[in-house]
């Protein structure tokens, strides 16, 4: 019996707490007073539970009846009837739905094993900072092959860069070029437009077929004039100054250079007289008569005729100038000193590489350390709403305690009285004995959990979870300040000697690639060609001499990320 | 790196506008292209003339010498309200009853900006300074001489123009400047046979039929001091009718 009193009492206190811990309305304070109150405050009320009901609903007298004809339940049997269970399983059903009510459900939340959830929640910190290292560690290895091929792509640039400066006697200048592409292409074409448009104006006048026919004119001599002047910038005028590795070769290329500067010079002369003589051709033939073709033989018998005519002698100066704008462009597009420029190009790009690299991890250890503050947050907010919650549960039930214990007991009343309508009715139909367990309580063993048991069970919980999240509380702040000391630990410690590591790496890699010795014998597994190889080697008298200023570089770049990295921790 | 970047996008959309803006400007060029003119009318080929001013000059009646230099302002004028690719001609209604005009070139405009766009300045002020006006006064000083005919058929005149395909009905802007005496005088019909220039009107009605109705008349009368007892207030009647019946507009207009 006592078995049976307390599996009745276990089945409704673990089910009293799951329900009655529903978060709390603001109106429960005034919503307790009775069932009439709770429905005038709109919440959910059961409908009316009595033996009347019950039997109205169960038919227990027909059932009884029934049963009292055919002599059941049998004389000697010891459990309830069919119909005794059923009244008991909606008697236990009214209490939790009237638990449900009064003490409040919905919430879906377990608030016996809310201990256990904050004890395991304590432990949640330490994962969290767990993750942000091994996502940190990721990142490092991820990006350091990277860095590493960046670092020896740039060393190998540096040291092919500063080779050809020691070789042709440029370390006393810097290159010197646009490095914007399109700002290049832009001035061309700028250029470009207003030689045409006013060649096109001035031409258009005088030609039969207008500033259209001008224009299409201008057009195909502008394209000469830009074309030829470019060439010459990027060709012979470039090569003048050019002196070659070790001062040889130099002169060499001035043999090619200055003929093909005089050509080039007196074919942009040629195309300025030829839009002068076209022009003033066109101004004094008759209307009727064909577009000049003879501007050759005019330019050779009467050169100079047409600067008596302003527009053009306009046209010529027009020319010529286009043509010097477009020599300077030409030599200007990359540095003037052949080959400078393009070894220049690949060391910034390397560099650039090189820094973009080490920037993607600083973002990439940024990224963990947001995503480790924001989980940390997370437990903390979970954390305190779980203990909140279960203070409202608290403070609920003692508002709804006295009703609570009240509607238990007439619940249970009402199921007694309903088990006594089945039994009477059942008594006086049937002719052998009624069974004996007619005599005893149907209820005898239902006890429901008092409130004040509830509230034990909840303030026990409660007191569990305090000190889980008291717990809980402390290795998150450890957590946080663990989690803060080391990342700013790897930006003030483990940031520059791990790029330092890989770019002294790097430099001894391709220190010691060009300064092997050349084995004829084996195959050439190096992407230099083995003649600059020796080039190199036979300059590292040189180079030595440079290692002092690349180290120099090597470290501004360091510091440079460094930097960077710290001013974005600033902001944080 | 990124300022790079930057500035290589910056100045690569300043090279695409500059592109841009010189494509579009060559589609408007072309869009907005003149028409091409035939080398001897200077009428566009490429699309239809937008109209035509047609000076019949009646030279059947001899007239005084004087009237010569209103009849140049006369015709100057008609010839300075023809548009751009509108056709100016001058007919001469003589003795030899030929319809072939004398004259008869389209105005190429004058010059501007547009038309400099497809063709030289000079060649735009040649063509309007001496092929359109130069040349027509040319011809004006040839037919304001006087000169005499048998007969005046004006409404057969009129109406072999207006069955031309030069003068027909598809032309828009017709306008038709006679310089005449208006007295009818052929075998069909002579106003001078007729009462009060009865019966004029279903001649013309008959002649010009719908072919008359959008064409703009203007009516220069030449008092040349022999009306042989048709004056001009019976002639003015007489045409009056007859135009109002082929729904023609019509202004009667004195030579001074």
């Amino acid at each position: 019996m006592q078995a049976a009193r307390a599996a009745f009492r276990r089945r409704h206190l673990h089910m009293l707490p799951r329900f009655c811990l529903r978060r709390a309305r603001p109106v429960a304070a005034q919503c307790v007073g009775g069932r009439d109150q709770a429905h005038a405050c709109g919440r959910t009320v059961i409908s009316e539970f009595t033996a009347e009901q019950l039997d109205a609903e169960l038919k227990l007298t027909d059932r009884g009846a029934a049963d009292g004809r055919k002599n059941l339940p049998p004389s000697d049997e010891t459990r309830l009837s069919a119909t005794e269970a059923l009244i008991v399983n909606r008697v236990e059903g009214a209490l939790r739905q009237r638990s449900n009510e009064i003490l409040g459900v919905g919430s879906g939340q377990d608030f016996t094993t809310l201990p256990q959830d904050l004890e395991s929640l304590a432990s949640e910190p330490q994962t969290i900072l767990t993750q942000y290292r091994a996502k940190k560690a990721r990142a490092q290895s991820a990006i350091g092959l990277e860095l590493k091929h960046a670092q020896t792509d740039f060393a190998r640039a540096y040291r092919d860069y500063r080779a050809f400066r020691i070789q042709h006697r440029l370390t006393e200048r810097e290159p010197s070029y646009d490095n914007v592409f399109w700002r290049k292409v832009f001035l061309l074409a700028l250029m470009f437009t207003v030689e045409v448009a006013a060649n096109g104006w001035v031409i258009g006048q005088a030609s039969p077929g207008g500033l259209v026919q001008g224009w299409t004119t201008a057009l195909m001599i502008s394209i000469l004039v830009v074309l030829t002047g470019t060439l010459i910038g990027i060709g012979p005028w470039r090569y003048l100054n050019y002196q070659g590795a070790n001062g040889k070769n130099g002169a060499l290329h001035r043999l090619w250079a200055v003929p093909t500067l005089v050509i080039g010079a007196g074919l942009l002369t040629l195309f300025a007289f030829y839009i002068a003589h076209y022009r003033y051709a066109l101004s004094h033939s008759s209307l009727d008569a064909p577009v000049p073709d003879n501007i050759l033989t005019s330019i050779a018998t009467r050169p100079f005729e047409p600067f008596q005519q302003l527009e053009s002698l306009v046209l010529f100066i027009i020319a010529l100038l286009i043509g010097v704008f477009a020599i300077a462009r030409g030599a200007y597009w990359d540095e003037p000193y052949p080959g400078y420029g393009r070894r220049h190009r690949a060391v910034e790009e390397a560099r650039e590489r090189t820094r973009e690299t080490a920037q993607g991890l600083a973002r990439d250890v940024d990224h963990a350390k947001d995503v480790a503050d924001q989980a940390l947050s997370e437990v903390t907010v979970k954390s305190q709403e779980a203990v909140g919650s279960l203070r409202r549960a608290i403070a609920r039930t003692q508002d709804n305690a006295a009703l609570w214990d009240f509607t238990a007991a007439e619940i249970l009343s009402a199921g007694r009285e309903a088990v006594e309508i089945y039994r009477s009715a059942n008594s006086k139909q049937r002719r052998s004995a009624e069974p004996a367990y007619f005599r005893h309580d149907a209820f005898e063993h239902a006890e429901p959990p008092t409130s004040a048991e509830v509230l034990d069970t909840l303030t026990k919980a409660f007191s569990r979870a305090t000190s889980n999240i008291t717990a809980c509380k402390g290795e998150l702040a450890a957590a946080r300040a663990r989690l803060e000391a080391e990342y700013h630990s790897f930006y003030d410690d483990e940031l520059a000697p791990f790029l330092k590591g890989i770019e002294d790496n790097a430099h001894v890699a391709v220190r010691s690639e060009f300064s092997d010795p050349v084995d004829l014998t084996r195959p050439v597994e190096r992407s230099a060609p083995s003649s600059r190889r020796n080039e190199y080697s036979r300059n590292d008298s040189y180079a030595d001499d440079q290692d002092a200023s690349y180290a120099e570089d090597i470290e501004d770049g360091e510091e440079e990320i460094v930097s960077f990295s710290r001013k974005k921790k600033r902001a944080r | 790196m990124r300022d790079r970047d930057r500035a290589n996008r910056r100045y690569a959309m300043g090279t695409a506008g500059v592109i841009a803006a010189l494509l579009a400007l060559s589609v408007t060029v072309w869009a907005f292209r003149p028409a091409q003119l035939d080398p001897t009318t200077l009428c566009p080929t490429s699309r239809p003339i937008a109209g035509h001013t047609l000076v019949i000059l009646d030279r059947t009646d001899r007239w005084d010498p004087s009237i010569g230099a209103a009849l140049t302002d006369l015709v100057e004028n008609a010839q300075r309200n023809t548009k751009q690719y509108q056709k100016f001609s001058i007919v001469s209604l003589d003795a030899t009853g030929s319809t072939h005009p004398i004259f008869s070139i389209c105005n190429p405009g004058q010059p501007n900006f547009v038309s400099d766009l497809y063709r030289g300045r000079r060649y735009t002020e040649r063509d309007f300074d001496e092929k359109f006006v130069g040349a027509a006064d040319r011809v004006i000083e040839e037919v304001s001489a006087p000169a005499e005919a048998d007969s005046s058929p004006i409404v057969e005149y009129v109406h072999r123009w207006l069955g031309s395909d030069e003068f027909n009905e598809a032309i828009p802007d017709r306008r038709l400047v006679l310089v005449s005496d208006m007295r009818q005088n052929s075998p069909q019909y002579s106003i001078y046979a007729a009462r009060e220039g009865a019966g004029l009107s279903n001649v013309v009605k008959s002649e010009f039929g719908d072919a008359a109705r959008d064409v703009t008349f203007d009516v220069y009368f030449l008092a040349h001091g022999r009306d042989h007892n048709v004056s001009e207030n019976e002639v003015r009647a007489a045409w009056d009718e007859a135009f109002r019946d082929v729904g023609a507009s019509y202004r009667w207009r004195q030579i001074s």
